[in-house]
Parts: C-alpha cells; structure tokens; sequence
C-alpha cells in the first residue's frame, strides 16, 4: 500500500503534531508518510506501535511495517491498532463501518469520534460525561479527556473500570505513574488483578468458558455484553419527560365521542386530554439495583440468605461453599467486605449497588430476588428489607420456601427495632425464629399475645446450623 | 378466514359492559370497513343476570359462557373458541380507541419478527379516581427494559398477537389468597422468555376504568406478587448469543 496513502488514513494530525512535532515539522500526513513511519511513530492516541508488533508480529507478513499490516488487516482480521481500541468489536456495534468498506480506526478518528462512538466496550461516553459533566466541552471525547486528564483525577473511563479502587489496591501503578486502565490491560488482567469491585475477569473467563491468551480481554468480555451497556446507558440517561402524542389523545377523544352519552365518567374527562398528566417511565433508584443485582449474578440461588450488615454476623463464617447459595447484604449504606465469609461464597451488596437506596426500594429490590428465583430457603439475619418482605408477602413466600429469621443484636443493628417492626406481622409465615435471647423473645412473644402453642419455632441462635434449619430445609410440602 | 377475533372478558359488570361492547363494535366496524374479517366473542366467566341482558342486546356477538372465575383462564378458554389468525382482547369494563384492531393489525402484518402488541397510552378514568395517561414503553425502549419486569410490569392486558401466541403461552390462574396475582404481567414475562417482543402501535389509545373493587385493587389490597415466572431462571447469566465479545 501507497505510504501516503497510509499516512492518510492513520494519521490524527492534530495529536500527531502534539506527541511528536515541533513548529517546523510540516504536514504531520507528510513527516509521518516521509519520516515517521520508518522511525516507528504513533499517528494517532489509538495506535501504539509497540504494542502492535508484540501483539501480532507472528501473523505480520515479512518486511512490511506495522502501519501497512494493520491497513490491510483491520477490516478482514480485525487486528487491533492498540489496547484501547477494539476493531471487532467498534466493527460489530457499528456495522454502517464494514458494510462501507471503510478502515474502522480511520472510520473513529474522523466520525465516530467526534459522534462520541466508543473506540472500545472499556470506554462508555455517554457514562462518562453524565458522570464527570465538568469534563464536557464541544468537540471533547471520553477516551481522549480519560487518556489527557480524567485517569490523573482519578476518573473512570466506564463503569466496568474503577480507576480509585484499582489504584488503591494495586499502589504499584501509582509508584509507577502508570496510567491505570493501560496498566490493567498490558500488565495487571495477564496477573490476575481485578477491575473493579466484585469483578473478577479469571472467574468471568471461567464462568465463559473464554479462552483468552494470558487471561487477557475479560473484562472486554464482560463490558461488551449489551446489557451491561445498557445498564450504563441508564445509568446515564435522565429519562425524558413524556408526552402524550395528539394521535393518541384524538383516539381516546373519538371514542368518548362516541359512547361518552352513555358513560357519566368518561363525559366528566376534559376535552384537552393530551394536558392530562402522563405517568413517568423512568426507571428509579429500585429498578437500577434489581437490574444490576439480577445481572450480576451467574447462577440460580437456591438458598438465600439477607443480611443487614454483613461483616455484622460472625456466624456466617460456618456458611459452606454451596453454588446455589446466595448471601445479600440489604441494610444501609456501608458497604461490607464479606469478611466472615468463605472465598467462595457468592455474595452482593445492596448498599454496593446504591448506597442512597431508601428503605422502601431495597425492600422491593430483595422482594423482587426471592419472587424472581422462588428459592426453597430463606433466612433473615438482622435484615430490616429480608423482614418486610416477609412480613407483607409471607403467605407467598412460603409456598414455595421455608422462611427463617435470626433475630440477633450486633453493632449496627438494633434488636429491639427489628423485632418492634418486624416480629408480630412476619412470625405467622417464618418456620424457625432464632435469637440469642430466648427469654427476650418468649417476653415479646407474652407482649403481643402469641399463645403457647405458637412458639414452638423459637429456637437458640447456635442451631441456626442445624438440619432442621436453614442450611439443611427442604421445599415445603405442597 | 377470520383474520382477527376480538374477545371481551366479562363478569359481572352489568351496564358497565356496554360501554365496552359499544368500543369493541366500533373498533370491529372501522377494521371490516378496511376489509378485515372481525368475529366478536364475549366470554361471560360466572356472569350475572344483569350482564347477560346487556349481551343480549348485540346480536353480533357470539357469547360464550364459562365457570372458571379466573380472568386468565377465561381468556384462555376465549382463545379456544377463536377462529382469527389474531386475538385481542378488553376487559369488560375498558375500552379500545376506534382504530385499534385496524391499526394492531397493520402493525402486526408489517412486523418482521413476532411480537405482542399494546396500545401507545391507555387512559385511566373513573369515579374516584384523578384522569391520568399510562403510556406504554416498547420492549427495545430501555424504559421496557425486560429485566426491568422483575419490579413492575410494562404492559396492560389487551394485548393483540397471533393467535398462536396465546395457545403457545396461556394465562396463569390467580390466587389472591396466597398473593398471586398480576395474571398479565406474568404473562408478559412468560412471553419475553419465549422470545417475543412487545411494541407499541402508534396511535392508539385504550380507556382503562379503574374501580374501587377492581381486580388489580384487590391484588394490590393483598399485597400479592407477581405469579411467578421462567424468565429470570432462564436468563441467568443473560448474554445473548450472536452480540457475545
């Protein structure tokens, strides 16, 4: 291929001009078609020449420069020009580009970029400016404000990547003045190091069944699934406020017309119906974390165990590694480290997902899990949400689960309050009731008038592991 | 060959029900004008006298009377009695915009992939209740967002599909005494898990009477859940298969 013609569709002359120019350079097409080339220059913030001669020298065909190579191959083998840009992918999300034959890189560098098309699933701009507002300004891209400025401010360039926690796990990259997600990707994902919290690309790989050279591009994986760029999307989006369109209320104004004479309530309607009020689709605080929540998990629980505080329950920690078992952590807003939990326990963390959930939504979040996996155990520790959900749909539940609760005291929570509010009204439908307390829960039970004979499901909080508890319940009979 | 049968579900709701039979002719009317074969069926589920006599007044409609004292099943059993390549159905107490089954009939023969179809707004009026718009979010929406379904339904129950889709996915019986209930919300979760898509058709509009002993007060007064579905079981891990990295 002609090297003009090649300088033309790879070099970003105004980026070109910045990393490697100097006021006599010229036309950076001509110092890189003439010069650069041949020393091996970047032409744009994508490509990194290095990088591309490590990643697919072996398939290079022999005596042609990397430039040339990635020219001729972009379209058909989809090799990438660099880490940050992922020709595949950018091909697959956007098929305008390969339906016209069009170089991908070039295609981002003069079109998508400026339409703030992703160069690849780790960057989501829309997610980037609805976060960092203060980082939108005409003609500004997220990849290049994250690569120019945003990692320094401790930025992340997409949900899927968290630039503070990583740089606070590993402080190497810090010492190192690495940026952190090129960090990641040439050196810390082939270690096994994690992205972001509760993500981990080994097990994802796994989970995929994904062979990635070096355990490399999991987390491109996992970014690329179009739910998960959905969620940023809302994540992003304020929904805008809708409106009834004239088509529709001339409709609802037809049939009135025609059967408003016998129908005293629809004669009572306004004639403006489109100034009625609409209501809202925006999907709030509640529906984002039932949808984060639901597809962040892998399998089907068949066990599932709320817990107000996680890091609260010393007990957990004789939880055995069951796949189908699922921990949730409901109440407030610090975020547990699962500590007294085994590695291999799948747990999450309501507080995690949204720290600024009200009561009412995690409620509906942790009722929304148990009716969407109709689990056939479930135990309450300490949990205001796992209680009120008991508590209102009891009768439901139980059809298909054994309920259990554990009504024990602990650093963050408060005993007294979790029984005042939740004990009377959830105590009908829950198989075992456990407290450290026995009397305590004998004197409430006194209190509300529960007779004798209903208390034979107090239990000391030690049998919690017993077989007739939660860890060994069978589905209810039917 | 009847191309859409329209099948009202009635109860008990005596002169309420003509109302809705008057918007179901209507509808049927301005679709046969264009040439559409229309069948009306009226599925009377443990009906009372005063609703029968209301029925007897339209000799255009073929009434079929059931025991079942289920919505859910009483459309089953209408589906049944269908002879149209498509059903929809109203509630016996709603009603449809003039140009619903033509216009959802359009849209579903334009339609390249199969799909369930609801009205762009239903308006929700009655005696004690402030007039407001429900509009309906279409499924490829993010506000119709199918995971979303776990938490709230999307979509009311007069729905229009090939028959077929309501063979392939009947209606689940309620049972209020446990708290299950939402018959058609659950209905749209089972549909989705089947692979059909929900869209709107634009420019229609149903009217939606909201009663103080209306079914969805009743499910929402025992504090019911949705009855369950497979859709979140199946979709576990969800990662479609063709836009996998």
């Amino acid at each position: 291929m002609d090297r003009l013609k090649i300088a033309e569709l790879l070099v970003d002359p105004d980026w070109y001009r910045v990393r490697h120019g100097d006021a006599a350079m010229g036309d950076p097409v001509l110092h890189f078609a003439e010069q650069g080339m041949d020393e091996g220059l970047d032409p744009n913030a994508m490509f990194d020449a290095a990088w591309y001669r490590t990643t697919h020298g072996a398939a290079m065909a022999e005596g042609i420069s990397v430039f040339e190579d990635f020219c001729e191959n972009a379209l058909t083998a989809h090799r990438d020009p660099g880490p940050l840009f992922d020709t595949a992918w950018y091909c697959r999300t956007y098929p305008d580009i390969a339906a016209a034959g069009v170089n991908p890189l070039h295609h981002y560098l003069h079109f998508g970029r400026p339409e703030r098309r992703d160069a690849s699933p780790l960057f989501h701009n829309k997610w980037y400016f609805a976060a960092y507002p203060f980082a939108d300004s005409p003609g500004m891209d997220a990849p290049t404000h994250f690569m120019n400025h945003g990692a320094a401010l401790g930025l992340s360039p997409s949900p899927f990547f968290d630039v503070a926690w990583y740089g606070t796990q590993y402080p190497e990259v810090a010492r190192r003045g690495m940026n952190p997600l090129l960090h990641y990707l040439l050196e810390g994902e082939a270690k096994g190091y994690q992205p972001a919290p509760g993500f981990d690309p080994r097990r994802h790989a796994a989970r995929h069944r994904l062979a990635l050279p070096d355990g490399r591009g999991a987390l491109r994986h996992f970014a690329a699934q179009p739910e998960r760029r959905r969620a940023a999307d809302l994540q992003a989006k304020d929904m805008p406020s809708r409106f009834v369109r004239p088509g529709v209320a001339a409709e609802a104004r037809a049939m009135i017309a025609l059967v408003g004479g016998i129908e005293a309530d629809l004669a009572d309607l306004p004639g403006a119906l489109e100034q009625l009020p609409v209501t809202s689709l925006a999907l709030g605080p509640a529906e984002l974390a039932w949808r984060s929540l639901f597809l962040s998990l892998e399998t089907v629980p068949r066990r599932i165990l709320l817990a107000g505080h996680l890091d609260d329950v010393p007990e957990l920690a004789d939880l055995p590694e069951d796949p189908t078992l699922l921990v949730l952590e409901t109440d407030g807003s610090a975020v547990s480290v699962g500590r007294h939990l085994r590695p291999g326990i799948t747990w999450r963390s309501l507080p995690a997902i949204n720290p600024g959930l009200d009561e009412a939504g995690r409620a509906r979040v942790v009722t929304a899990l148990l009716n969407a996996f109709r689990p056939l155990a479930i135990m309450a520790w300490g949990s205001h949400a796992g209680g009120e959900a008991f508590a209102r749909h009891g009768a439901n539940l139980r059809v298909d689960a054994r309920l259990f609760i554990a009504w024990a005291d602990g650093p963050m929570r408060d005993v007294a309050d979790l029984m005042r509010r939740h004990f009377r009204r959830s105590l009908p439908f829950v198989s075992l009731s456990y407290a450290a307390d026995l009397a305590a829960l004998n004197t409430l039970a006194d209190g509300f008038g529960l007779p004798e004979g209903a208390r034979g499901h107090f239990r000391p909080l030690d049998a919690w592991r017993t077989a007739e508890g939660f860890l060994g319940a069978e589905p209810p009979d039917r | 060959m009847t191309d859409v049968t329209a099948i009202l579900n009635l109860h008990r709701e005596g002169v309420l029900a003509q109302a809705s039979l008057l918007s179901m002719k209507h509808a049927a009317e301005q679709a046969r004008a264009a040439g559409l074969a229309v069948e009306i069926i009226a599925m009377a589920d443990c009906t009372d006298q005063a609703t029968l006599d209301v029925l007897a007044r339209h000799p255009g409609v073929r009434v079929v009377q059931t025991e079942v004292n289920d919505l859910g099943l009483a459309r089953n059993e209408g589906v049944r009695e269908a002879q149209g390549r498509y059903v929809t159905f109203l509630d016996g107490d709603d009603l449809w915009g003039p140009g619903w089954i033509l216009r959802a009939h359009g849209a579903a023969i334009r339609s390249a992939e199969p799909a369930v179809w609801h009205p762009e707004a239903s308006l929700l009026f009655g005696q004690d209740v402030a007039p407001s718009w429900l509009p309906h979010p279409d499924g490829e929406e993010a506000e119709g967002d199918w995971v979303v379904l776990g938490m709230r339904n999307h979509w009311t129950s007069p729905s229009f599909a090939e028959r077929s889709v309501y063979e392939r996915v009947p209606y689940r019986r309620t049972n209020l005494d446990q708290q299950f209930g939402y018959e058609d919300w659950n209905w749209n979760c089972e549909t989705t898990a089947a692979g059909l898509i929900h869209r709107v058709v634009p420019d229609t509009a149903h009217l939606i009477r909201v009663r103080p002993d209306s079914m969805v007060r009743r499910t929402i007064s025992a504090q019911s859940l949705m009855t369950p579905s497979r859709l979140f079981r199946d979709r576990i891990g969800w990662l479609r298969p063709e836009e996998a990295g």
